[in-house]
């Protein structure tokens, strides 16, 4: 079904599919640290995460959680009683912030990397 | 100024094979005219078998709610002038169609009643009416002008999905009273909209916002509710 | 309303936790996720204390999500049954191995 899209159905879809993944995430971050029980086994995997294709997803992977976060805080400051004229220059400045916060952490976390 | 502007309609005809089939029509209208008299000429002088809702024409009975562009708007109130040339017009989303246009609200209606929507007051009555403080009438005068079109509750992405969902118009009926100095009945409407699918389920989308035809903040009044709710919740009333 | 002012809640400290997990794991440091380096911060109460309320935290926020999420979009009943109790099922085993990493 077509329908026009605002700011607020944006964020909100935005929101949805970042926690899914999220959630997701979370279960395959707990499935390697389980690896702890056996150095060996660790160090295979942390290995493998030099690779430069795991790198770049965990580009993304900040990226999506930046997006989650400052979704879900412009949320709770509405619920907490933060005017709702706001909604939207909220959304906005908190897009600002997310492409901010994540160019100046992909830069730390690339010279991490080199 | 009159112009031509290409209506193209999007038709349910239980009848008929196909059911469902975009017609176009070309109608010149002046740029006072609203959507809502493309459609009555397109009837008069076009075809008769186009099925609509209207009464009022004025924006106050809440009839003529449809999607129109993509978007829920009343047909009365939208000019076609704000519009571009090419009208694209459906029914209400997510609500059964009839006939064409025409969309089966009971569900809606259902939703409504589950909210308890009528004063709820045990107090003897006193002599004359129940005495109500302008400053109180002005808490909820908001809500009030609700005229339960249906444009909200079909445009929310929540709804649309899960039909179980109270939705922002019955939700807006339930603010309404729960914030009412005369209402007693603040428990037993709380345990209707908190439930599974009632007041938790709003995660401030503001599509109901967009199209209320009336400019109702309605997601600033389901706001107040959660917080209602919550403070009600740890003071040890209903979950 | 409980379960839902908790998704809230956890969201807050999941964001203020990020921010301290983030700044320490990847900003500071080279070698904070070798073996030793994780074997050694487990070893430490208050670190044991931070992510066990972190763990709990998201495991609880990420599949409170999954539930409205079901509740939302599974519209056949059995179906709906089924991925809950999966949705139920799976943070509980989650938060079990979670304990077992922290408390190795």
């Amino acid at each position: 079904m077509k329908y026009k899209w605002h700011t607020g159905s944006l964020v909100w879809l935005a929101h949805r599919i970042t926690g899914v993944l999220l959630t997701f995430y979370l279960i395959a971050h707990i499935f390697v640290l389980s690896h702890l029980r056996n150095p060996e086994e660790y160090n295979k995997i942390m290995a493998l995460m030099k690779n430069p294709f795991i790198k770049f997803a965990e580009l993304i992977l900040f990226a999506v959680i930046l997006i989650h976060v400052f979704a879900g805080i412009r949320i709770t400051l509405l619920e907490m009683g933060v005017s709702t004229k706001y909604q939207k220059s909220m959304a906005y400045f908190s897009a600002f912030l997310v492409g901010l916060i994540w160019i100046v952490g992909a830069l730390c976390f690339l010279k991490e990397v080199f | 100024m009159s112009r031509y502007y290409t209506f193209k309609i999007k038709r349910y005809l239980p009848d008929e094979n196909p059911q469902i089939r975009w017609d176009q029509f070309r109608v010149k209208l002046n740029s006072m005219e609203r959507v809502l008299d493309g459609l009555i000429k397109i009837k008069e002088t076009m075809d008769g078998t186009l099925t609509f809702r209207k009464s009022c024409a004025h924006g106050v009975c809440g009839s003529c709610a449809m999607k129109i562009n993509g978007k829920n708007r009343l047909a009365c109130q939208t000019l076609v002038k704000d519009l571009p040339e090419i009208i694209e017009i459906e029914p209400l989303p997510s609500l059964p169609v009839i006939k064409d246009l025409v969309v089966d609200m009971s569900l809606f209606f259902e939703k409504n009643d589950k909210v308890l929507p009528y004063l709820i007051n045990d107090e003897p009555p006193p002599e004359r009416e129940r005495i109500q403080f302008p400053e109180d009438q002005h808490k909820i005068l908001e809500s009030i002008t609700c005229i339960m079109c249906g444009s909200c509750t079909s445009s929310c992405p929540v709804f649309w999905t899960n039909k179980e969902y109270l939705g922002p118009s019955a939700l807006l009926k339930a603010y309404r009273f729960l914030f009412d100095t005369r209402d007693r009945a603040t428990e037993q409407r709380l345990q209707a909209i908190t439930g599974e699918n009632g007041i938790w389920r709003c995660h401030s989308i503001f599509n109901c916002v967009e199209v209320c035809p009336k400019e109702i903040d309605i997601t600033k009044h389901l706001l107040k509710l959660k917080r209602l709710a919550v403070k009600r919740g740890f003071k040890g009333g209903s979950e | 309303m409980w379960s839902w002012l908790l998704h809230r809640i956890t969201g807050v400290i999941l964001a203020v936790g990020l921010v301290y997990h983030f700044i320490f794991m990847h900003f500071l440091g080279q070698n904070n996720y070798s073996y030793e380096a994780v074997i050694q911060r487990l070893s430490d109460p208050s670190w044991k204390i931070f992510n066990i309320v972190f763990l709990v935290s998201a495991i609880y926020h990420g599949f409170y999500g999954l539930n409205g999420l079901v509740t939302e979009y599974i519209k056949n009943d059995f179906w709906k049954k089924v991925i809950r109790f999966v949705v139920f099922i799976v943070p509980i085993g989650l938060t079990f191995f979670g304990f077992r990493i922290v408390f190795l």
